[in-house]
Protein backbone atom coordinates (compact mmCIF):
# COMPACT_ATOMS: atom_id res chain seq x y z
CA UNK A 1 0.00 0.00 0.00
CA UNK A 2 2.99 2.38 1.06
CA UNK A 3 4.94 1.56 -1.77
CA UNK A 4 1.88 1.82 -4.03
CA UNK A 5 1.15 5.21 -2.92
CA UNK A 6 4.94 6.39 -3.06
CA UNK A 7 4.83 5.17 -6.35
CA UNK A 8 1.39 7.67 -7.20
CA UNK A 9 2.85 10.71 -5.25
CA UNK A 10 5.89 10.03 -7.24
CA UNK A 11 7.93 12.70 -4.66
CA UNK A 12 10.57 11.51 -2.25
CA UNK A 13 9.82 14.58 -0.33
CA UNK A 14 6.33 14.05 0.09
CA UNK A 15 6.20 10.65 0.48
CA UNK A 16 9.50 8.18 0.31
CA UNK A 17 8.80 4.58 -0.86
CA UNK A 18 9.37 1.82 2.09
CA UNK A 19 12.97 1.16 0.49
CA UNK A 20 14.21 4.40 0.62
CA UNK A 21 13.15 4.46 4.31
CA UNK A 22 14.48 1.76 5.13
CA UNK A 23 17.95 2.43 3.21
CA UNK A 24 17.80 5.52 5.61
CA UNK A 25 17.09 3.76 8.66
CA UNK A 26 20.19 1.31 7.81
CA UNK A 27 22.79 3.95 6.84
CA UNK A 28 21.05 5.86 10.13
CA UNK A 29 22.24 2.64 12.48
CA UNK A 30 25.51 3.25 11.94
CA UNK A 31 26.25 6.87 12.15
CA UNK A 32 27.57 8.19 15.59
CA UNK A 33 24.48 10.49 15.76
CA UNK A 34 22.34 7.92 16.06
CA UNK A 35 23.72 6.42 18.63
CA UNK A 36 23.67 9.51 20.71
CA UNK A 37 20.56 10.90 19.64
CA UNK A 38 18.66 7.46 20.68
CA UNK A 39 20.86 6.73 23.90
CA UNK A 40 19.84 10.56 25.47
CA UNK A 41 16.46 10.15 24.61
CA UNK A 42 16.32 6.51 25.12
CA UNK A 43 17.92 7.98 28.81
CA UNK A 44 15.93 10.62 29.47
CA UNK A 45 12.20 9.11 28.98
CA UNK A 46 13.30 5.85 30.82
CA UNK A 47 14.34 8.31 33.86
CA UNK A 48 11.11 10.37 33.68
CA UNK A 49 9.28 6.99 33.30
CA UNK A 50 10.95 4.85 36.37
CA UNK A 51 10.74 8.17 38.75
CA UNK A 52 7.19 8.38 37.59
CA UNK A 53 6.60 4.80 38.67
CA UNK A 54 8.26 5.17 41.77
CA UNK A 55 6.42 8.24 42.64
CA UNK A 56 3.14 6.62 41.79
CA UNK A 57 3.70 3.77 44.00
CA UNK A 58 4.62 6.57 46.94
CA UNK A 59 1.66 8.61 46.00
CA UNK A 60 -0.34 5.46 46.12
CA UNK A 61 0.54 4.12 50.05
CA UNK A 62 0.11 7.75 51.32
CA UNK A 63 -3.66 7.69 49.49
CA UNK A 64 -4.38 4.30 50.89
CA UNK A 65 -3.90 5.51 54.54
CA UNK A 66 -4.74 8.55 54.50
CA UNK A 67 -8.00 10.01 53.27
CA UNK A 68 -6.86 13.49 53.28
CA UNK A 69 -4.53 12.76 50.86
CA UNK A 70 -6.36 11.09 48.49
CA UNK A 71 -8.92 13.83 48.28
CA UNK A 72 -6.13 16.00 47.49
CA UNK A 73 -3.64 13.92 45.32
CA UNK A 74 -6.08 12.23 43.26
CA UNK A 75 -8.20 14.94 41.77
CA UNK A 76 -4.71 16.97 41.36
CA UNK A 77 -3.85 13.80 39.00
CA UNK A 78 -6.78 13.12 37.65
CA UNK A 79 -6.82 16.72 35.84
CA UNK A 80 -2.71 16.73 34.93
CA UNK A 81 -4.07 13.81 33.04
CA UNK A 82 -5.96 16.11 30.54
CA UNK A 83 -3.37 18.56 29.99
CA UNK A 84 -1.89 18.94 26.73
CA UNK A 85 1.53 18.14 26.15
CA UNK A 86 2.34 21.00 24.54
CA UNK A 87 1.62 23.33 27.55
CA UNK A 88 3.64 21.01 29.72
CA UNK A 89 6.04 21.54 27.80
CA UNK A 90 6.11 25.56 27.45
CA UNK A 91 6.08 25.53 31.05
CA UNK A 92 8.76 23.16 31.33
CA UNK A 93 11.20 25.23 29.21
CA UNK A 94 10.48 28.10 31.42
CA UNK A 95 11.54 26.29 34.56
CA UNK A 96 14.04 23.91 33.39
CA UNK A 97 16.76 23.36 30.96
CA UNK A 98 15.29 22.07 27.78
CA UNK A 99 17.76 18.69 28.44
CA UNK A 100 15.70 17.51 30.71
CA UNK A 101 12.44 17.97 28.70
CA UNK A 102 11.68 14.44 27.68
CA UNK A 103 12.41 13.28 31.41
CA UNK A 104 10.00 15.68 32.70
CA UNK A 105 7.27 15.60 30.12
CA UNK A 106 7.41 11.22 30.72
CA UNK A 107 7.50 12.22 34.38
CA UNK A 108 4.20 14.34 34.51
CA UNK A 109 2.04 11.67 31.71
CA UNK A 110 2.65 8.70 33.05
CA UNK A 111 2.40 9.54 36.62
CA UNK A 112 -1.11 10.43 36.81
CA UNK A 113 -1.66 6.54 34.46
CA UNK A 114 0.12 4.95 37.10
CA UNK A 115 -1.61 6.48 40.04
CA UNK A 116 -5.07 5.86 38.97
CA UNK A 117 -4.83 2.56 37.66
CA UNK A 118 -2.67 1.60 41.11
CA UNK A 119 -4.81 2.98 43.35
CA UNK A 120 -7.63 1.73 41.44
CA UNK A 121 -6.10 -1.64 42.04
CA UNK A 122 -5.78 -1.40 45.36
CA UNK A 123 -9.54 -0.64 46.05
CA UNK A 124 -10.75 -3.05 44.08
CA UNK A 125 -9.96 -5.59 46.65
CA UNK A 126 -13.05 -7.29 47.88
CA UNK A 127 -14.21 -5.62 51.60
CA UNK A 128 -14.62 -9.32 52.97
CA UNK A 129 -10.71 -9.35 52.56
CA UNK A 130 -10.31 -6.67 53.76
CA UNK A 131 -12.49 -7.65 56.85
CA UNK A 132 -10.95 -10.98 57.25
CA UNK A 133 -7.10 -8.68 57.13
CA UNK A 134 -8.78 -6.71 59.91
CA UNK A 135 -10.53 -9.68 62.13
CA UNK A 136 -6.97 -12.06 61.89
CA UNK A 137 -5.27 -9.06 62.87
CA UNK A 138 -2.95 -8.78 59.91
CA UNK A 139 0.32 -6.36 60.18
CA UNK A 140 0.20 -3.39 57.55
CA UNK A 141 3.50 -4.22 55.34
CA UNK A 142 2.16 -7.69 55.24
CA UNK A 143 -1.50 -6.46 54.51
CA UNK A 144 -0.29 -3.95 51.74
CA UNK A 145 1.99 -7.18 50.12
CA UNK A 146 -0.06 -10.16 50.41
CA UNK A 147 -3.82 -9.04 50.55
CA UNK A 148 -3.91 -5.73 48.20
CA UNK A 149 -1.08 -6.93 45.92
CA UNK A 150 -2.53 -9.37 44.36
CA UNK A 151 -5.44 -7.58 43.47
CA UNK A 152 -3.16 -4.55 42.36
CA UNK A 153 -0.81 -6.32 39.96
CA UNK A 154 -3.25 -6.58 37.02
CA UNK A 155 -3.98 -2.69 37.62
CA UNK A 156 -0.63 -1.70 37.78
CA UNK A 157 0.57 -4.21 34.58
CA UNK A 158 -2.30 -2.95 32.47
CA UNK A 159 -1.17 1.02 33.77
CA UNK A 160 2.37 -0.04 33.10
CA UNK A 161 1.57 -0.84 29.27
CA UNK A 162 -0.54 2.66 28.39
CA UNK A 163 2.36 4.61 30.56
CA UNK A 164 5.07 2.94 27.84
CA UNK A 165 3.43 3.55 25.11
CA UNK A 166 3.07 7.42 26.35
CA UNK A 167 6.07 8.21 27.64
CA UNK A 168 7.75 7.64 24.37
CA UNK A 169 5.00 9.38 22.23
CA UNK A 170 4.76 12.78 24.91
CA UNK A 171 8.38 12.91 25.62
CA UNK A 172 9.51 12.46 21.51
CA UNK A 173 6.77 15.15 21.29
CA UNK A 174 8.22 17.36 23.85
CA UNK A 175 12.18 17.17 22.52
CA UNK A 176 10.60 17.74 18.91
CA UNK A 177 9.03 20.88 20.23
CA UNK A 178 11.88 21.93 22.68
CA UNK A 179 14.50 20.57 20.33
CA UNK A 180 17.61 19.51 23.31
CA UNK A 181 20.75 19.51 21.31
CA UNK A 182 21.58 15.74 20.71
CA UNK A 183 17.98 14.30 21.20
CA UNK A 184 15.78 12.63 18.54
CA UNK A 185 13.58 15.20 18.56
CA UNK A 186 16.66 17.61 17.28
CA UNK A 187 17.28 15.01 14.23
CA UNK A 188 13.36 14.78 13.72
CA UNK A 189 13.22 18.51 13.53
CA UNK A 190 16.20 18.60 11.64
CA UNK A 191 14.82 15.75 9.02
CA UNK A 192 11.57 18.09 8.85
CA UNK A 193 14.06 21.42 8.14
CA UNK A 194 16.19 19.75 5.78
CA UNK A 195 12.90 18.13 4.04
CA UNK A 196 15.09 14.75 4.83
CA UNK A 197 11.56 12.91 4.61
CA UNK A 198 13.21 9.38 4.45
CA UNK A 199 14.75 10.92 7.51
CA UNK A 200 11.87 11.27 9.11
CA UNK A 201 10.36 7.69 8.19
CA UNK A 202 13.67 6.18 9.62
CA UNK A 203 13.52 8.47 13.25
CA UNK A 204 9.75 7.22 13.35
CA UNK A 205 10.89 3.80 12.91
CA UNK A 206 14.02 3.79 15.31
CA UNK A 207 11.54 5.12 18.33
CA UNK A 208 8.77 2.33 17.43
CA UNK A 209 11.48 -0.32 17.62
CA UNK A 210 12.79 0.93 20.52
CA UNK A 211 9.73 1.70 22.34
CA UNK A 212 8.30 -1.99 21.02
CA UNK A 213 11.33 -3.78 22.47
CA UNK A 214 11.61 -1.68 25.76
CA UNK A 215 7.70 -2.58 26.41
CA UNK A 216 7.93 -6.23 25.79
CA UNK A 217 11.33 -6.25 27.71
CA UNK A 218 9.42 -4.59 31.01
CA UNK A 219 6.60 -6.32 30.74
CA UNK A 220 8.41 -9.74 30.40
CA UNK A 221 10.79 -8.54 33.65
CA UNK A 222 7.51 -7.70 35.10
CA UNK A 223 5.68 -11.16 34.60
CA UNK A 224 9.01 -12.39 35.85
CA UNK A 225 8.72 -10.89 39.17
CA UNK A 226 4.93 -11.64 39.41
CA UNK A 227 5.80 -15.04 39.44
CA UNK A 228 8.35 -14.80 41.75
CA UNK A 229 5.76 -12.96 43.68
CA UNK A 230 3.22 -15.66 43.54
CA UNK A 231 5.55 -18.68 44.00
CA UNK A 232 7.79 -17.17 47.37
CA UNK B 1 -15.74 -16.74 77.37
CA UNK B 2 -19.71 -16.39 78.06
CA UNK B 3 -21.45 -14.10 74.78
CA UNK B 4 -24.58 -12.90 76.05
CA UNK B 5 -27.19 -11.82 73.68
CA UNK B 6 -30.46 -9.72 75.02
CA UNK B 7 -33.31 -8.04 72.76
CA UNK B 8 -30.99 -8.05 69.27
CA UNK B 9 -32.20 -6.33 66.77
CA UNK B 10 -31.26 -6.20 63.29
CA UNK B 11 -32.99 -5.08 59.92
CA UNK B 12 -32.19 -4.44 56.40
CA UNK B 13 -34.21 -1.45 55.31
CA UNK B 14 -38.06 -2.95 55.71
CA UNK B 15 -36.54 -6.51 56.17
CA UNK B 16 -36.90 -6.76 59.91
CA UNK B 17 -34.15 -10.03 60.10
CA UNK B 18 -33.32 -10.33 63.96
CA UNK B 19 -36.22 -9.14 66.64
CA UNK B 20 -35.73 -9.05 70.15
CA UNK B 21 -33.35 -11.95 69.74
CA UNK B 22 -32.02 -13.13 73.10
CA UNK B 23 -29.29 -16.08 73.75
CA UNK B 24 -26.92 -17.06 75.86
CA UNK B 25 -23.35 -18.75 74.56
CA UNK B 26 -21.88 -20.64 77.47
CA UNK B 27 -18.03 -20.73 77.83
CA UNK B 28 -16.30 -23.43 76.62
CA UNK B 29 -18.76 -24.86 74.56
CA UNK B 30 -20.20 -25.33 71.24
CA UNK B 31 -23.81 -24.21 70.72
CA UNK B 32 -24.87 -24.83 67.02
CA UNK B 33 -27.65 -22.21 65.56
CA UNK B 34 -29.58 -23.48 63.24
CA UNK B 35 -32.93 -22.74 61.70
CA UNK B 36 -34.31 -22.10 57.80
CA UNK B 37 -32.87 -20.14 55.60
CA UNK B 38 -33.10 -16.01 56.25
CA UNK B 39 -33.52 -16.55 59.71
CA UNK B 40 -30.80 -14.13 60.39
CA UNK B 41 -28.24 -17.02 61.51
CA UNK B 42 -24.80 -15.57 59.44
CA UNK B 43 -26.34 -12.23 60.28
CA UNK B 44 -25.95 -12.76 63.69
CA UNK B 45 -22.27 -14.13 63.20
CA UNK B 46 -21.43 -10.63 61.36
CA UNK B 47 -22.34 -9.04 64.34
CA UNK B 48 -20.43 -11.01 66.48
CA UNK B 49 -17.42 -10.92 64.28
CA UNK B 50 -17.83 -7.15 64.53
CA UNK B 51 -18.35 -6.87 60.69
CA UNK B 52 -22.41 -5.45 61.11
CA UNK B 53 -23.49 -2.80 63.20
CA UNK B 54 -27.13 -4.14 65.21
CA UNK B 55 -30.21 -1.93 65.64
CA UNK B 56 -31.15 -2.71 68.84
CA UNK B 57 -30.62 -5.26 71.96
CA UNK B 58 -26.98 -6.02 74.03
CA UNK B 59 -24.48 -8.05 72.84
CA UNK B 60 -21.19 -9.20 74.80
CA UNK B 61 -18.25 -6.79 72.89
CA UNK B 62 -16.23 -9.30 70.97
CA UNK B 63 -13.46 -6.17 69.98
CA UNK B 64 -10.50 -6.95 71.92
CA UNK B 65 -11.53 -10.78 71.71
CA UNK B 66 -9.11 -12.95 69.26
CA UNK B 67 -11.76 -14.64 66.57
CA UNK B 68 -11.13 -17.30 64.42
CA UNK B 69 -13.89 -17.21 61.74
CA UNK B 70 -14.90 -19.67 58.98
CA UNK B 71 -17.02 -17.78 57.13
CA UNK B 72 -20.01 -18.67 54.55
CA UNK B 73 -17.51 -18.10 51.21
CA UNK B 74 -13.91 -18.80 51.67
CA UNK B 75 -12.00 -15.98 51.99
CA UNK B 76 -8.66 -16.74 50.53
CA UNK B 77 -6.28 -15.56 47.87
CA UNK B 78 -6.26 -16.83 44.85
CA UNK B 79 -3.30 -16.05 43.26
CA UNK B 80 -1.13 -16.95 46.52
CA UNK B 81 -0.26 -20.95 47.10
CA UNK B 82 -1.81 -22.73 50.46
CA UNK B 83 1.51 -22.08 52.72
CA UNK B 84 1.30 -18.40 52.12
CA UNK B 85 -2.34 -18.41 52.82
CA UNK B 86 -1.98 -20.05 55.80
CA UNK B 87 1.02 -18.24 56.95
CA UNK B 88 -0.50 -14.45 56.55
CA UNK B 89 -3.35 -15.75 58.92
CA UNK B 90 -1.25 -17.85 61.18
CA UNK B 91 1.98 -15.97 61.64
CA UNK B 92 3.36 -18.46 64.07
CA UNK B 93 2.28 -21.50 62.50
CA UNK B 94 5.27 -23.67 60.90
CA UNK B 95 5.45 -25.88 58.20
CA UNK B 96 5.40 -28.57 59.78
CA UNK B 97 1.93 -27.62 61.89
CA UNK B 98 0.39 -26.84 58.34
CA UNK B 99 1.07 -30.26 57.07
CA UNK B 100 -0.17 -31.97 60.21
CA UNK B 101 -3.21 -30.13 59.80
CA UNK B 102 -3.81 -30.77 55.63
CA UNK B 103 -3.17 -34.75 56.67
CA UNK B 104 -5.78 -34.11 59.53
CA UNK B 105 -8.57 -32.97 57.27
CA UNK B 106 -7.94 -35.38 54.52
CA UNK B 107 -6.07 -33.18 52.36
CA UNK B 108 -2.19 -34.67 51.01
CA UNK B 109 0.88 -32.60 51.43
CA UNK B 110 1.38 -31.63 47.97
CA UNK B 111 -1.23 -29.33 48.40
CA UNK B 112 1.15 -27.09 50.66
CA UNK B 113 2.80 -25.41 47.74
CA UNK B 114 -0.55 -25.38 44.98
CA UNK B 115 -2.08 -22.16 44.55
CA UNK B 116 -5.52 -21.81 45.45
CA UNK B 117 -7.09 -21.24 42.54
CA UNK B 118 -5.72 -24.68 41.55
CA UNK B 119 -7.85 -26.35 44.50
CA UNK B 120 -11.20 -27.67 44.48
CA UNK B 121 -14.17 -25.76 46.64
CA UNK B 122 -13.92 -28.52 49.07
CA UNK B 123 -10.05 -28.35 49.35
CA UNK B 124 -10.60 -24.60 49.68
CA UNK B 125 -12.95 -25.44 52.78
CA UNK B 126 -11.01 -27.25 54.41
CA UNK B 127 -8.02 -24.94 54.12
CA UNK B 128 -10.26 -21.96 55.38
CA UNK B 129 -10.64 -24.67 58.65
CA UNK B 130 -7.16 -24.60 59.02
CA UNK B 131 -6.66 -20.90 59.13
CA UNK B 132 -9.02 -20.56 61.61
CA UNK B 133 -7.60 -23.19 63.61
CA UNK B 134 -4.24 -22.43 63.36
CA UNK B 135 -4.68 -18.87 64.21
CA UNK B 136 -5.73 -20.47 67.47
CA UNK B 137 -8.43 -17.51 68.45
CA UNK B 138 -10.51 -17.42 72.00
CA UNK B 139 -14.09 -17.45 70.29
CA UNK B 140 -14.68 -19.38 67.23
CA UNK B 141 -17.44 -18.34 64.96
CA UNK B 142 -17.96 -20.73 62.15
CA UNK B 143 -20.60 -20.24 59.31
CA UNK B 144 -21.59 -23.78 57.57
CA UNK B 145 -18.11 -24.98 57.48
CA UNK B 146 -18.87 -28.14 56.24
CA UNK B 147 -20.31 -26.74 53.10
CA UNK B 148 -19.55 -28.49 49.80
CA UNK B 149 -17.91 -31.43 51.86
CA UNK B 150 -18.59 -35.30 50.92
CA UNK B 151 -19.60 -37.27 54.25
CA UNK B 152 -15.71 -38.94 54.30
CA UNK B 153 -14.13 -35.67 54.41
CA UNK B 154 -16.95 -34.21 56.69
CA UNK B 155 -16.29 -36.39 59.38
CA UNK B 156 -12.06 -35.76 59.39
CA UNK B 157 -13.32 -31.90 59.58
CA UNK B 158 -15.23 -32.30 62.24
CA UNK B 159 -13.29 -34.37 64.18
CA UNK B 160 -10.89 -32.05 63.11
CA UNK B 161 -12.20 -29.03 64.53
CA UNK B 162 -13.69 -30.59 67.53
CA UNK B 163 -10.47 -32.24 68.61
CA UNK B 164 -8.90 -28.19 68.25
CA UNK B 165 -11.40 -26.59 70.05
CA UNK B 166 -12.33 -27.91 73.04
CA UNK B 167 -12.79 -25.73 76.34
CA UNK B 168 -13.52 -23.33 73.69
CA UNK B 169 -16.22 -20.33 73.10
CA UNK B 170 -17.60 -22.11 70.26
CA UNK B 171 -21.16 -20.67 68.04
CA UNK B 172 -22.06 -22.98 64.99
CA UNK B 173 -23.83 -22.25 62.15
CA UNK B 174 -25.28 -25.38 60.63
CA UNK B 175 -28.36 -26.73 58.45
CA UNK B 176 -27.22 -29.85 59.29
CA UNK B 177 -28.97 -31.90 62.16
CA UNK B 178 -26.85 -34.76 62.80
CA UNK B 179 -23.68 -32.09 62.73
CA UNK B 180 -25.19 -30.15 65.14
CA UNK B 181 -25.76 -33.01 67.40
CA UNK B 182 -22.62 -34.48 66.58
CA UNK B 183 -20.09 -30.65 67.48
CA UNK B 184 -23.37 -29.37 69.93
CA UNK B 185 -23.27 -29.05 73.06
CA UNK B 186 -26.06 -27.40 72.96
CA UNK B 187 -28.34 -26.39 69.87
CA UNK B 188 -30.45 -22.66 69.68
CA UNK B 189 -33.11 -22.86 66.72
CA UNK B 190 -33.73 -19.73 64.95
CA UNK B 191 -36.79 -18.55 63.99
CA UNK B 192 -37.49 -16.68 60.31
CA UNK B 193 -39.21 -13.07 61.27
CA UNK B 194 -42.03 -12.56 59.17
Amino acid sequence: MWQILSIIVGQKILLPSPLDALKSFFTLLFTAKFLTAAGFTVGKILSGFFAALLASIVLVIISSVSDFAKTVITPFLTALKSVPVASFVILALIWISSSYLSAFISFVMVLPVLYINLLSGIESTPSEMKEMAKMYEIKPLKKALYVFMPYAVPYFKSGCKIALGLCWKAGVAAELIGIPTGSVGEQLYFSKVYFQTSDLFAWTLVIILISVLFEKLFMYVLELLTKLYERI
Amino acid sequence: MEIKITNLTKSFGDNNVINNFSEVFPDGLTTCVMGESGCGKTTLLKILDGTLEYDGGEVTSLENVKKSVVFQNDRLIDTHTVHRNVRLLCEKAQKNDILFALGEVGLSGDVLYEKISNLSGGMKRRISIICAILFNGDVYLFDEPTKGLDDNNKKNVLDYIRNNTKGKTVIWVTHDKDEANYVGDKIIYMKKEQ
